[in-house]
């Protein structure tokens, strides 16, 4: 409405307004996917906006078919260019803002305009891929409320804007328990196909360190992972808590990377049929288990992080786990989604050497070129020393003796790098610090390997900790007795890293983590509380939405229902359907009795006008006709009320009387004049 | 080769009529002919629109996605666009369902010209008692012609139709603008004289998403009148009482009429006769009125060797021209014989004989006249 009368000179085409509907809603779906869409389609796509804005004006026009059409060979190119590098997922997405975008400089006929809204609505179902939490799917609601508003305005064309806005609203406020009705009923079935991953949104741990990336890592304030215990006691104490992730035996000098031997021979003992160890039915059963689930935020890797050790609950896991010799846990698909995985921690279990000859080999190969000092250093050890505890724990000392600084900023250390951080500068953080003493140990002729996780969490509340990406860690396992020890000289140098969290440690050495978190907190009691909220707002829209699937379904339904069997899960089935023919048949028969309840609006408003005359004279009608008790009160009353109760009783009697035909307009009127009587009153009161 | 293809393409227009003439049946017993037509659950068809089917196939890609990526939430996305797929289903058949029509017999009109159909769309009986006057049903609703056949039998007919025949239906708002009742006028114009059956109209709405295309076929059982147009000639004039016979055409008729009276104008009066002298002198409309001199009954008839639509355009004329005077008269054409009398009545019933007189086409089948445009409410 505000626009036709900003632009006033011409009439706006009854398009006008759903076209600019739909460009309003694809600039936000562009905003929504920025991180997945190429630069030149965000370019492309606003401009398309702009364009379909502008030939919204009479005497403008939509760009040539021409041009439109070799833009689209152009973007086609720069697609297939392109998309080789981003991966199909990402190019899917881009083709479809791209097709958009072309689309809606062409925005002419019916179809056109019908294209463009089925495909707004698949790219809303696209930005759930990397938007997952509640306020992002409110907002892509928002999205599809405004594309439902456009397609209602553009074909029930002249009902009013108000109407159309009610309608959808009402259609959504109806179509919602359906919905719902449907989500928690219907049976959610697993993967039809493997899907391609989106690359871009791939976050998390790495299958390869180079000092510095985790110190990338501990600048975000992310969510990592959720884990919720079965019992308060089963949370482990703060410098316990080692997420043990990927385990990397290879180093060239400057990556830690995961081994190609290792796969392969991972590969080779699977096909022989050896079991790998924490697949449940190996786990000891001496042992008590203490069970907690983990709820994985979406990484697009299928690396999994379990408390070291814990052993795989496939019982109540939904998808299929891969585990492996070196300890690791997989999963078989990347994480795409929120998800939770079952586990059962054991804290005294310990990893063996699975595959003795191989693994000592693999943990013992040095690059000789590279890093003297540490090398001589290291055979000195070598021949202090027997055995290799003692030269582990000559290390650790050395750490903790030395002046080590503990800091995410250190100095670059191109050449020799182990040697650099070991003599010269000593400052540096987890990667370092595991990657000099694996590397120290390896030329010692100490087998050790380089594992990253997390190390850390947040207590949220009783049983559930949260861990963010800041907590990532590195440390180091040595092969003492055909057994995996863990060594961690972070905690000799910073033990505040251990005890506290990253935060802490940097503030023992006097620095600051440019992490947002910290400044965000600030000390607010308010502010925290705050936060906590929305952590378990979060949390549960986690658990509850994005983490619903068959075996909460099955739960939910044998809460109900008692034991589930086919026969039963059919009635389920008929039961949703019954109960949404229940739903449409409370929406939409009119209910007589009701219906002849309610008197019609203009009487109901009239009726309500004399009450309110009676509320402000506190004088009752009685049994007086309305006019006669109008005129009793009239001296009580503002003149303005006065004229507006003559109007109406001229109205009611012409309809009553006079055999004039009620209308949508005479209850309008009447609405109308109810609504001045209140306010005339109002004002009388307030200055009588 | 060529043979067999015309015989093969001309079974495949005969089982095309034959197909059409089982579903015309089928749809005047399921809809009979009315001239008031309330919406029924027999009387809706809805199927969905292309849009329709194109928002259910991406309802399913989003479950296939949903399901592939273990994504609840383009689940709970897909299950909301299809229950507002089924919502849509019962609120445009209710809006539709709301429709309720009155034809009112169109008035005669000539073959030059455009009659028109009103149809009036009144609120449902059964929503009477609610204190609502106005129809409830919303949005644009579209009006086209149910064609029987894609040829009809006349050759002039079928050129016509290519030529003229607008196809396409015409979008008519019934605004609720506080009158009691809108109308629907719908403007019919046959270029062949007759009494015309009226076709079934479709009326159709995509109310309210567009997902759904809810319509009906009516037969609201109206025959229009399509008088011969009027084309001035010599006719006989004959005298019944005193035998005698003039050979007139419509000029010399005016000029040999004697000048009577002058009267006040009245709308409707033929300009050729206003005194347009007096007009320009004080302004007031008057006319001239002529006494007859051929106050006695008359018997119109033609010279022979007219051509017959030639013939019936002259004989329509002299009816309108001896009517407008008032003039006891008859006719006598051919094998058409009127008895002499006067009036509105025997005027119409004249102009009707006239143009159904040898028609080319069977009165009985329905063709549709040539354009559904204009639709506006009154």
């Amino acid at each position: 409405m505000k626009i036709t009368q900003g632009w006033s000179g011409w009439r706006l085409s009854p398009i006008a307004l759903p076209t600019l509907l739909v460009c309003i809603s694809y600039g936000l779906l562009l905003f929504t996917l920025a991180d997945v869409l190429m630069i030149w389609v965000l370019v492309l796509g606003y401009c398309a906006c702009v364009v379909s804005v502008i030939a919204l004006h009479p005497t403008n026009h939509h760009p040539l078919a021409r041009t439109v059409n070799l833009l689209a060979v152009l973007s086609l190119f720069a697609l297939f260019w392109f998309g080789l590098s981003i991966g199909v997922l990402d190019c899917m997405i881009n083709l479809l803002a791209t097709a958009c975008a072309l689309k809606l400089m062409q925005l002419r006929t019916k179809r056109d305009f019908h294209i463009l809204i089925c495909t707004c609505l698949f790219l809303i179902g696209c930005s759930f891929i990397s938007a997952l939490g509640i306020m992002a799917w409110l907002g892509l609601i928002g999205v599809l409320i405004l594309l439902l508003l456009s397609a209602t305005l553009y074909h029930s064309h002249p009902v009013s804007i108000p109407q159309s806005i009610r309608f959808v609203f009402l259609v959504l406020s109806q179509a919602l328990p359906i919905a719902i009705m449907l989500f928690l009923l219907l049976p959610h079935l697993p993967p039809l196909w493997q899907m391609p991953t989106s690359q871009s949104s791939q976050t998390g741990l790495s299958e390869s360190v180079t000092p510095g990336e985790i110190a990338e890592l501990a600048k975000s304030s992310d969510l990592a992972f959720t884990a919720t215990f079965t019992h308060p006691s089963y949370i482990p104490t703060a410098s316990q808590r080692y997420w043990r992730a990927i385990v990397m035996e290879d180093f060239n000098g400057k990556t830690w990377s995961v081994s190609e031997k290792r796969i392969h021979a991972e590969h080779q003992l699977k096909s022989m049929g050896k079991a790998p160890p924490l697949s449940s039915h190996l786990a000891p059963s001496a042992t008590p288990a203490q069970s907690y689930e983990i709820m994985v935020e979406p990484t697009h890797q299928k690396w999994l992080y379990s408390l070291a050790l814990s052993s795989v609950d496939n019982r109540l896991n939904t998808s299929e786990l891969e585990t492996f010799f070196d300890y690791t846990i997989r999963a078989k698909t990347p994480i795409t989604v929120k998800k939770v995985f079952y586990f059962h921690y054991q804290p005294s279990m310990v990893i063996n050497n699975q595959i003795s000859g191989f693994e000592k080999q693999l943990n013992l190969t040095v690059e000789k070129q590279q890093n003297p000092q540490t090398q001589a250093w290291a055979a000195t050890l070598k021949a202090q020393f027997t055995s290799p505890k003692e030269i582990a724990d000559a290390l650790m000392r050395y750490f903790s003796e030395q002046s080590f600084r503990y800091t995410l900023q250190p100095n670059a250390m191109p050449l020799n790098p182990v040697d650099t951080f070991l003599f010269e500068e000593q400052a540096g953080f987890c990667a370092h610090y595991a990657g000099a003493m694996a590397y120290t140990l390896r030329a010692a002729g100490v087998p050790a390997r380089l594992v990253t996780g997390y190390h850390g969490g947040e207590i949220l509340n009783d049983t559930t900790i949260e861990v963010r990406q800041y907590d990532a860690h590195a440390w180091v396992e040595v092969l003492i007795d055909e057994q995996w020890y863990r060594y961690d000289p972070t905690g000799a140098v910073a033990p505040s890293r251990l005890l506290y969290n990253l935060e802490h440690a940097l503030m023992t050495f006097g620095e600051q983590a440019d992490t947002n978190f910290i400044s965000v907190m600030g000390n607010a009691a308010l502010f925290i509380q705050l936060q906590q909220w929305i952590r378990k707002v979060d949390y549960a829209w986690s658990k509850w939405v994005l983490g619903f699937d068959q075996n909460m379904q099955g739960d939910l339904l044998e809460q109900l229902l008692g034991k589930m069997t086919t026969l039963k899960m059919s009635l389920v089935l008929l039961g949703a359907l019954g109960g949404i023919g229940l739903m449409l048949i409370l929406y939409f028969v009119p209910f007589k009795r009701m219906q002849n309840q309610h008197p019609s609006p203009y009487h109901y408003y009239y009726l309500a006008t004399l009450a309110l005359v009676e509320k402000h004279t506190h004088t009752s009608r009685g049994h007086v006709t309305p006019r006669q008790y109008t005129q009793q009160v009239a001296a009580l009353l503002p003149a303005e009320v006065r004229n507006v109760l003559d109007e109406q009783h001229q109205l009611y009697s012409q309809v009553m009387y006079e055999g004039i035909a009620p209308s949508y307009t005479l209850n309008d009127k009447f609405k109308q004049l109810y609504r001045v009587v209140k306010r005339a009153l109002r004002r009388a009161k307030k200055k009588p | 080769m060529y043979k067999s293809r015309a015989v093969l393409s001309n079974a495949l227009v005969q089982f095309k009529q034959w197909r059409r003439r089982r579903w015309l049946a089928w749809l005047d017993k399921r809809i009979p002919a009315n001239a008031n037509q309330q919406m029924t659950l027999n009387t809706i068809f809805v199927l969905p629109t292309g849009f329709g089917w194109a928002l259910l196939i991406t309802a399913l890609c989003l479950f296939l996605l949903g399901t592939n990526y273990q994504n609840n939430l383009m689940l709970l996305l897909c299950y909301l666009v299809t229950s507002i797929m089924l919502l849509a289903l019962f609120h445009s058949h209710r809006n539709f369902a709301q429709l309720s029509l009155v034809a009112s017999p169109p008035t005669p009109f000539y073959c030059h010209q455009q009659g028109h159909l009103h149809i009036a769309v009144v609120p449902q009986t059964r929503l009477k008692n609610s204190g609502i006057a106005n129809t409830r049903f919303r949005g644009r609703l579209w009006l086209s012609w149910l064609v029987e056949f894609e040829h009809t039998s006349h050759p002039a007919m079928k050129l016509e139709h290519s030529k003229h025949c607008n196809r396409r239906p015409t979008a008519v708002s019934l605004q609720r603008d506080g009158s009691a009742q809108c109308f629907i006028s719908v403007a019919l114009s046959y270029p062949q004289r007759g009494s015309y059956h009226l076709p079934r109209l479709t009326l159709a709405s995509e109310f309210p998403l567009g997902l759904y295309k809810c319509w009906t076929h009516l037969d609201l059982a109206q025959r229009a009148t399509v008088y011969a147009k009027p084309v001035d000639g010599v006719a006989h004039y004959r005298n019944i009482e005193s035998g005698e016979t003039h050979l007139l055409d419509g000029t010399s008729l005016t000029q040999s009429a004697d000048f009577y009276a002058l009267a006040d104008y009245e709308q409707g009066h033929p300009l050729n006769r206003v005194a347009w002298k007096q007009v320009a002198k004080n302004g007031s409309w008057v006319v001239k009125q002529f006494a007859s001199s051929y106050s006695d009954t008359l018997l119109l008839s033609l010279p022979s060797g007219i051509e017959l639509e030639q013939a019936v355009s002259i004989l329509t004329y002299h009816v309108l021209l001896l009517s407008q005077r008032e003039v006891k008269f008859g006719l006598q054409y051919r094998t058409l014989s009127i008895a002499p009398d006067s009036g509105d009545l025997h005027c119409h019933q004249c102009l009707t004989a006239l143009a159904n007189f040898a028609l080319p086409h069977s009165t009985e089948s329905k063709i549709a006249p040539f354009t559904t445009s204009q639709g506006a409410p009154l």
